[in-house]
């Protein structure tokens, strides 16, 4: 599977939000544990309203949590 | 193992279960002679929807009591059952796929029809094409949720 493009810092502001686990962030977000997994293990870029769910989640900008490596875009 | 996994790896025994089930009835049990003669539509017709009735029941009732037994003895609650973006995108893409094997069934069907073939293997082209599917669809998914999807 080629690398997605977008790669998320989602594991670093969890352990910094309280230990956050995979489960209580899927659970607040709106989605099942196995998406919060492929999203961290880039195997699955999120919708645009999920991103920001996220971000918001952890009081931080979309830019903090999501970057965008032009070079990894095949 | 989540219960959009369990239930795709279900979904792909029940769908194999089904068409072997019908596979034996009608070339075994029934036999190919018996869709033969002035009754051959009718017949044909009850066998594929008897299939279709008993095979969504038995595929609804394995399916869905599988996630919920399964949900009920690991304590998961309703929250791990629902299907959210990813699961979606991953079963569209997988529908996408499936979509081209339930066509070429469709246009063999049809050019079988048009070469004089028998209702009977017109008939079963269409369902083994449907089978075909099925399956493609099932192993589809299971390709996205382990490789990763990308939208």
């Amino acid at each position: 599977m080629t690398n997605l493009p977008i790669k998320n810092q989602i594991r670093r502001f969890r352990f910094e939000t309280g230990e956050m686990t995979q489960k209580e962030l899927a659970a607040r977000v709106g989605v099942t544990r196995q998406t919060i997994v492929a999203i961290e293990n880039a195997k699955y870029s999120p919708t645009l309203e999920l991103a920001f769910k996220i971000a918001e989640l952890f009081n931080v900008g979309i830019e903090d949590v999501f970057q965008y490596t032009a070079g990894n875009d095949k | 193992m989540s219960p959009f996994i369990k239930s795709t790896y279900v979904s792909l025994f029940t769908t194999v279960v089904i068409f072997l089930v019908y596979a034996l009835w009608v070339f075994q049990i029934m036999g190919i002679g018996y869709f033969t003669g002035p009754d051959e539509l009718v017949r044909i017709g009850k066998t594929i929807g008897t299939l279709i009735l008993a095979g969504w029941a038995f595929h609804i009732i394995v399916v869905l009591g599988t996630i919920f037994l399964d949900a009920r003895k690991s304590g998961k609650g309703m929250h791990e059952l629902i299907v959210d973006e990813r699961d979606k995108q991953i079963n569209y893409r997988s529908m996408y796929i499936s979509m081209h094997v339930l066509c070429a069934g469709i246009f063999l069907s049809i050019g079988a029809l048009a070469l004089g073939w028998a209702p009977f293997w017109v008939f079963n082209i269409i369902v083994l094409f449907y089978a075909l599917a099925n399956m493609t669809e099932l192993g589809a998914k299971l390709f996205f949720i382990h490789q990763g999807i990308r939208a």
